[in-house]
């Protein structure tokens, strides 16, 4: 699972979120602030830590709060997966 | 999601909780504006004194808006959220967050983690604010006092909330109120100005309600906070003396606190939604909460019963601190 489009990251963090959020994914706009989206530092550490699961890598846990919305996230994510 | 870290915590990394050597922006923004930037507040009321002196209408601002936070922070982030000590509908939870809120103290998610954080790891590695893990000379001990009063909230890791949170995130209610923290925090700033203001009809009169009401009073909540953190983990009674925590209790600190500072009892006994055991322990924050309780707001309130605690007391009090 190491290897994943931006696109297919952006996707499984934005099903995680709703989860998190209780809302259905196709209302989470993926273009958001992660804290806009209501997520405050906890949970948002809580969503790097199932993403890194999924994916089976350890990630920079700073990748949330230099990237703090779901699409550049994933696009960060991605580009470290190579 | 308690399955999830099972799964996870097999591999190798310590998953409860995210270290970072950086510094996030927003954490250190966070403690600027509301740590840091309140001593100015309390800096102008001295410098401009006697005209910044506060009116009666500051004082009432000041003390109202003390009690609203004190009584948010203890008796909903802390009794109700961190350590469910009681129960209540999802009308007053809505209203212990947004009261606690207002303190500036963190949105209520980060707060409850950190805090069950601090219980399982009090006084110990991973223990975010204990001022108890620098040395034994006097300097170290200043150092400690320091990091655990203040400059602790600059540079903390972050819990993780699936981790020590996993039964706040599965009700929704919750979310939706601890997502408008920073909205409460405004709230709490604006709200002594206008009435302020609107009270004096004066811009003077919204200028010296701010300060009093919302500035000085957020540097208060914030002081006679931190000192559970710092002073109560450092000097006082330890009439419970078994755990591994360095918890004590601070009679003289106990009403300013709202009952925080019975912090020993509180560390023998986390699940306890009375932090004063007895007539002699002022507890403001159990008062709250019977209150509550009278006008059917309120139930399932857990707390020792008196043999109990003499049981207790008796067998660890004996030990030296
Ligand atoms: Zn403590
Ligand atoms: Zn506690």
């Amino acid at each position: 699972m190491a290897k994943a489009s931006a696109e297919e990251i952006a996707v499984w963090a934005r099903a995680e979120a709703a989860k998190i959020l209780q809302r259905p994914p196709e209302r989470i706009d993926l273009d958001a602030k992660l804290s806009r989206l209501g997520l405050d530092s906890a949970t948002a550490v809580h969503l790097m830590v199932m993403i890194e699961d999924w994916l089976g890598v350890e990630l920079d846990p700073e990748l949330a709060f230099e990237h703090p919305t779901l699409r550049r996230l994933a696009e960060a994510i991605a580009e470290r997966l190579g | 999601m308690t399955a999830d870290f099972a799964k996870s915590a097999q591999r190798g990394r310590d998953r409860s909780i995210l270290t970072s050597p950086r510094i996030k922006r927003l954490q250190l923004l966070h403690f600027l504006v509301f740590d840091v930037a309140p001593i100015a507040g309390v800096i102008v009321a001295v410098v401009g004194w006697p005209r910044t002196e506060p009116s009666a209408v500051d004082l009432a601002l000041f003390f109202a808006l003390w009690a609203v936070t004190g009584l948010g922070l203890t008796v909903g982030y802390h009794r109700r959220f961190s350590h469910r000590a009681f129960d209540c509908g999802p009308g007053v939870d809505a209203a212990l967050i947004v009261m606690a809120s207002m303190a500036a103290r963190g949105p209520m998610f980060s707060w409850a983690a950190m805090h069950r954080r601090h219980h399982e790891r009090s006084d110990r590695e991973g223990d975010l604010h204990s001022p108890n893990l620098f040395g034994a000379s006097r300097l170290a001990r200043l150092r400690g006092f320091a990091h655990a009063h203040f400059t602790w909230m600059a540079r903390h890791p972050y819990p993780n909330a699936g981790y020590y949170i996993p039964d706040l995130l599965q009700q929704p209610g919750l979310l939706r109120w601890n997502r408008r923290y920073y909205v409460c925090v405004a709230a709490g700033l604006a709200l002594p100005a206008l009435i302020g203001g609107l009270v004096t009809q004066s811009w003077s009169g919204a200028a010296s309600a701010f300060l009093w009401g919302g500035v000085i009073r957020l540097f208060v909540v914030e002081h006679t906070m931190n000192a559970i953190n710092s002073l109560a983990h450092l000097i006082g009674d330890r009439p419970f003396a078994r755990g591994a925590d360095a918890s004590r209790n601070l009679a003289w600190a106990s009403i300013a606190t709202w009952g925080e500072a019975w912090h020993n009892n509180h560390h023998a006994f986390p699940w306890s939604a009375a932090f004063g055991f007895g007539a002699r322990q002022p507890d403001p924050g159990l008062w709250f909460i019977r209150a509550l309780v009278r006008l059917g707001l309120a139930w399932d309130v857990k707390s020792p019963d008196a043999a109990r605690i003499a049981e207790r007391a008796e067998a660890e009090g004996a030990k030296e601190a």
